[in-house]
């Protein structure tokens, strides 16, 4: 609204009638850090566009008043905090309490809420109310998720690996985030979380050669018997036949194995629990491996 | 091979928790230093699919009181 090439030419209007707001109250944290509405994350970025919008009226119009209810002021950032005191120091008002009720007077809307502060019940007219709501996931991430194949927190947003470790990436390789799709974000987080999945991608092209887990699948080729069970099994398809000839009874015997793609597999070991004679195991999950694990939790 | 404690008899229980999620989901309790109790024993799989039947009767013929499998 106050960018000049914007719908109001620069001039902050109501969008209801084109009137020019003498007095503005803005309400934050509406819909988020609240448990009733089942979102209880804080959004994060409101409360500094608060102040910047609160401090915007209050230098664009003259001898308005700004009037910003909160819960609590949350400036955790570079320089955030002084912005706030700026938007303070410019006239804007800040009232600490939960707004109950906006009813109309005339042209105009009454606030009611309490200042917690003051400890009594305060009640505002202003001209336009203007509302800080919950950043929530775009609409479709859900389906996004599902065709790239990662996870989704309890609020909708894309997971990361590690919330500490591994911020950038996803369970899926190959694919990072950035910005607010992983959670409520500001502009200068997002170019640093883009920055830092850009990286991650260059780290990854600027080698010859990928390093993959060792933890895949191996056949013992002497036991298979080449059921082809495991092929349909594997989600990968990283398991195909091999001719293997062998001696018996001095006779070159060929018969068909198993035999991992190194690359394509992702170690999940669908495939050795599947496999009948036990000729397929999994590098750092073997059987012997697992089965001790039980017994000595058992004791 | 039930825990005996104060509160009288607890069951033993072997949980196979999938390094993707539950294991992950795990992970996360304790980085939020939330406690789970200590009769649930884990064991990390990479899938919930590497569980071979074998590993639950195990389990079982060891002398676990219930088996949880989550993936």
């Amino acid at each position: 609204m106050v960018n000049a090439s914007g719908p109001t030419g620069g001039k902050i209007k109501r969008p209801s009638d084109g009137k020019i707001p003498q007095a503005v109250a803005f309400i934050k944290c509406v819909g988020s850090r609240d448990d009733v509405k089942g979102r209880s994350y804080c959004s994060r970025a409101c409360c500094m566009y608060t102040a910047k919008h609160a401090m915007q009226v209050v230098e664009k119009i003259p001898d308005s008043d700004a009037y910003v209810f909160y819960m609590d002021v949350r400036t955790a950032g570079k320089g955030y905090e002084e912005f706030y005191q700026r938007s303070v120091n410019a006239g804007a008002q800040y009232i600490r309490g939960r707004v109950s009720k906006i009813y109309p007077h005339g042209d105009r809307l009454v606030v009611k809420s309490e200042d917690t502060l003051l400890g009594k019940p305060i009640e505002v007219e202003v001209d336009m109310v203007v509302l800080a709501t919950a950043m929530v996931p775009a609409a479709g991430s859900a389906d996004m998720a599902k065709l790239v194949g990662f996870s989704i927190d309890k609020d909708g947003f894309f997971q990361e690996a590690h919330p500490k470790l591994q911020p950038v990436e996803t369970f899926t390789g190959g694919v990072y985030l950035a910005g607010s799709c992983q959670g409520p974000k500001d502009i200068p987080d997002t170019v640093a979380q883009a920055s830092a999945a850009a990286v991650k991608v260059a780290a990854l092209f600027s080698k010859d050669k990928l390093a993959t887990e060792p933890m895949i699948a191996q056949v013992d080729e002497t036991k298979c018997t080449g059921c082809e069970f495991c092929i349909p099994i594997c989600p990968y398809q990283a398991i195909s036949m091999k001719p293997l000839k062998t001696r018996v009874h001095s006779h070159t015997v060929e018969r068909q194995v198993a035999t991992v793609n190194k690359g394509l597999c992702q170690g999940c070991g669908a495939c050795v629990a599947a496999c009948r004679p036990c000729a397929l195991n999994l590098n750092g999950f073997t059987n012997d491996q697992i089965v001790s694990e039980v017994d000595a939790l058992c004791l | 091979m039930s825990v005996e404690t104060s509160k009288g008899w607890e069951p033993k229980i072997v949980a196979f928790a999938c390094n993707w999620c539950s294991y992950a989901g795990g992970d996360l309790a304790g980085l939020n230093r939330l406690q789970y109790p200590s009769n649930v024993r884990i064991i990390r799989v990479p899938c919930s699919g590497r569980i071979d039947p074998q590993f639950v009767l195990r389990a079982f013929m060891m002398g676990a009181d219930g088996v949880l499998v989550s993936g």
